[in-house]
C-alpha cells in the first residue's frame, strides 16, 4: 500500500498568516493600552483620539504670541505660523514642547497609572526653551524675518483667547505665562 | 491514522482569511496602485528636507525607535530619503519590482514621518504608509506593470489574504480611536466633545466651509449625537471586519465621515481614501483598460530599472526644487494646490461612499422583494 501523499502547501494560503493575526491580536491591544496609560508610541497602529473636549461652554483656546525687542528699543510682533512656517504639522503642539504652558493638562488616573504618567512627564517631556541652541535658532529666524535689525530678546506669551463662536468676535484675552529668551544682540 | 477534519468554524475562518476578497481583481488593484503613486508623485508626496533647518532643540521623539537617537540626522539624510521615496514611487507607478518598491516607499515614509513627528506631534498617517507594502503583497503590481510585461507575476490570481490583514489593521485603527474617545469622556452627556473641538478650531481660525454655520446653530443635542455617532462609527471598525460586505459599507460611511470632519473642523484626513479603494471591486471600463494596456505596452521590457532610475531621479530633482509638481503648478496660477487636491479627494471619496451605500440599499431591497 502506497504511503499517503504529503499535503501540498498552497502558496496562496500560508499558515503563517494565522500566526501573524494571532500576534496582532496580542500586540495591538497591548500597544493601545500603552498609549492610553503612558504615551502614544511611534510607529503605532492607531488613529487619533483627539482627546477630551478642550473647552466646555465658551470658545476659548490658547494662542502663542511672540514679540521681539530690537537693540534700538523698538518691538515687533511675530506670528507662530510665521516663526515656524517650515513645520507642516501642528505648530501649537510643537510650541507646547518648547514653551510649555503652565497649568499643563492635569494628569489623571490613580495608582500605578498616575505614577507612570508623572515619570513620563518628568523624564520624557523635557522642554527646549532654555537650550542655548534654541536661542541661536530663534536669533537666526528672527533676523531672517527682520533683516538688518538687531534682535536682543524674544518674549513668548500664551494667551487664552475667547471668541463668540457664531460671529468670531473677540470676547476676551487672558495672558497666561510667558518666557523671555535672550537673543544676545550685537550681530 | 486519519487527518482531523476541519470544523465548520475553522472552514469559515479559512474562507474569511483566504477567500474574503476574491472578487477584487488584479485590474482593480492595479488602478489603486496607479492612483496612489500618481497622486503622491504629482500632488501630495511628503517632504522631509525642511527638517534640516531646525536644531536638535526641536527633537522631542515619541516613545519608539527614534527615542534612542541623539537628534536629527544631517540634511543630506533627508535629501536621500526624499530621493529614495521619489524613485520608489515611480517604480510603484510603472510597476517595476513592485513588491520591493512598495516596501521601500513604506519604509522611507515611516522614517521621514518618524522625524517629522519628533517635533512633538504625531499625525496619524500610518495606514497610508503601510498600505503600499500590504497592497503589493495582495498583487497591486500584477496588471499594467513592467513586472507583468517582464513575466515576473506568477500564474493565476494572487493571494488576497494581505487585504484581510490590511482590513484588520484598519478596523483596529478606527476601533482604537473610538475606545480612546470613550476613555476621554466622549459619551458623557454633560460634555459635548465635538462642540469643544469645533470651538477650539474656530478660535484658531479654522472657519472655512460649514464651521461657522455649525457654530451659529450651536445645537447641543446635535453635538451630543455627533459625539455618540463618532464613537459608535469608530468602534464599529472592529465589528465590520467580520465580513467584506460590512467592511465595505463601513468604509463608505467613513468616507462621508471624513468629508464631514473637513466641513466642520477643517481637518483634511485625505490620505487613506485611495487605499480604501483597494477593498472594493473596482470595475475598470474596457476603454480605460485598453488605454492602460497600450500605455503599459510602450514601456520597454528590458531596461525597466534604467527607466525607473532616470524617471525617479527627474521626479526627485523636481520634488527637491519645487515640491510635488502638480501642487506647485496650481500654486503658481494662484490656486492653493494642497487645499484643492485634498478637498477634491475627500469630496470624490464621499461621493463614491454615497453611491456605494445607495447601490447596497438598492440591492438589499431588490433581494427582499424578489421571489425566493
Amino acid at each position: 500500500m502506497a504511503a499517503p501523499a504529503a499535503p501540498t502547501r498552497n502558496p496562496h494560503r500560508p499558515e503563517a498568516v494565522k500566526w501573524l493575526l494571532g500576534g496582532l491580536a496580542v500586540v495591538l491591544p497591548l500597544h493601545l493600552l500603552f498609549a492610553v496609560v503612558v504615551s502614544e508610541p511611534y510607529p503605532a497602529i492607531m488613529f487619533p483620539s483627539f482627546g477630551k473636549s478642550p473647552t466646555t461652554d465658551s470658545a476659548v483656546a490658547p494662542e502663542p504670541r511672540f514679540q521681539v525687542t530690537f537693540a534700538d528699543g523698538t518691538t515687533a510682533d511675530i506670528g507662530a505660523d510665521e516663526l515656524l512656517a517650515d513645520i507642516p504639522i501642528g505648530r501649537q503642539a510643537v510650541l507646547q514642547k518648547l514653551f510649555p504652558r503652565r497649568e499643563p493638562r492635569e494628569l489623571t488616573g490613580g495608582g500605578v497609572v498616575i505614577s507612570i504618567r508623572r515619570w513620563v512627564n518628568r523624564h520624557l517631556t523635557d522642554n527646549g526653551v532654555f537650550d542655548p541652541d534654541f536661542a541661536g535658532w530663534l536669533d537666526d529666524r528672527v533676523t531672517d524675518l527682520h533683516p538688518g535689525r538687531d534682535p536682543v530678546s524674544l518674549t513668548m506669551t500664551w494667551v487664552d483667547v475667547e471668541i463668540e463662536p457664531s460671529t468670531g468676535d473677540l470676547v476676551s484675552e487672558t495672558d497666561r505665562n510667558s518666557y523671555t529668551v535672550d537673543l544676545g544682540g550685537d550681530r | 491514522m486519519t487527518a482531523t477534519a476541519p470544523t465548520t468554524t475553522g472552514l469559515r475562518f479559512e474562507r474569511w482569511l483566504y477567500d474574503n476578497y476574491d472578487d477584487v481583481t488584479d485590474e482593480s488593484l492595479g488602478v489603486v496602485r496607479i492612483l496612489y503613486a500618481g497622486v503622491f508623485l504629482l500632488f501630495m508626496q511628503p517632504e522631509f528636507t525642511w527638517i534640516d533647518s531646525f536644531t536638535d532643540s526641536f527633537f522631542f521623539p515619541p516613545i519608539g525607535p527614534f527615542l534612542v537617537l541623539p537628534g536629527f540626522p544631517p540634511g543630506t539624510f533627508f535629501v536621500l530619503v526624499e530621493v529614495v521615496l521619489s524613485v520608489s514611487l515611480v517604480a510603484v507607478l510603472v510597476g517595476w519590482r513592485t513588491g520591493w518598491a512598495s516596501l521601500v516607499a513604506t519604509l522611507t515614509m515611516l522614517i521621514g514621518f518618524g522625524f517629522t513627528y519628533s517635533f512633538g506631534k504625531i499625525d496619524h498617517t500610518i495606514f497610508m504608509v503601510l498600505a503600499p507594502t500590504l497592497l503589493a503583497a495582495a498583487g497591486w503590481g500584477r496588471r499594467w506593470s513592467l513586472d507583468e510585461r517582464a513575466g515576473r507575476v506568477g500564474p493565476g490570481p494572487a493571494a488576497r489574504w494581505p487585504l484581510v490583514v490590511l482590513m484588520v489593521l484598519l478596523g483596529w485603527m478606527f476601533f482604537s480611536a473610538g475606545v480612546q474617545k470613550v476613555a476621554e469622556g466622549w459619551l458623557d452627556p454633560t460634555v459635548q466633545s465635538t462642540r469643544g473641538h469645533h470651538f477650539n478650531h474656530l478660535v484658531k481660525g479654522d472657519d472655512a466651509l460649514l464651521a461657522v454655520r455649525m457654530a451659529e446653530l450651536d445645537n447641543r443635542v446635535l453635538y451630543e449625537l455627533m459625539d455618540i455617532g463618532t464613537v459608535v462609527l469608530e468602534c464599529a471598525g472592529l465589528v465590520a471586519i467580520v465580513s467584506r460586505r460590512w467592511f465595505r459599507n463601513f468604509l463608505a460611511v467613513v468616507a462621508i465621515f471624513h468629508l464631514s470632519i473637513l466641513a466642520i473642523l477643517n481637518i483634511p484626513f485625505w490620505g487613506n481614501l485611495i487605499p480604501y479603494l483597494a477593498f472594493f471591486p473596482v470595475s475598470v471600463a474596457p476603454r480605460l483598460s485598453r488605454w492602460l494596456d497600450t500605455a503599459a505596452a510602450r514601456f520597454p521590457v528590458a531596461g525597466g530599472g534604467v527607466l525607473v532610475a532616470v524617471a525617479g531621479t527627474v521626479a526627485a530633482i523636481v520634488m527637491l526644487a519645487v515640491g510635488p509638481p502638480g501642487t506647485a503648478m496650481l500654486d503658481a496660477i494662484g490656486i492653493d494646490g494642497e487645499i484643492l487636491v485634498t478637498r477634491s479627494i475627500l469630496v470624490i471619496g464621499a461621493g463614491l461612499g454615497v453611491w456605494w451605500l445607495v447601490r447596497e440599499l438598492g440591492s438589499s431591497l431588490g433581494r427582499r422583494v424578489s421571489p425566493a
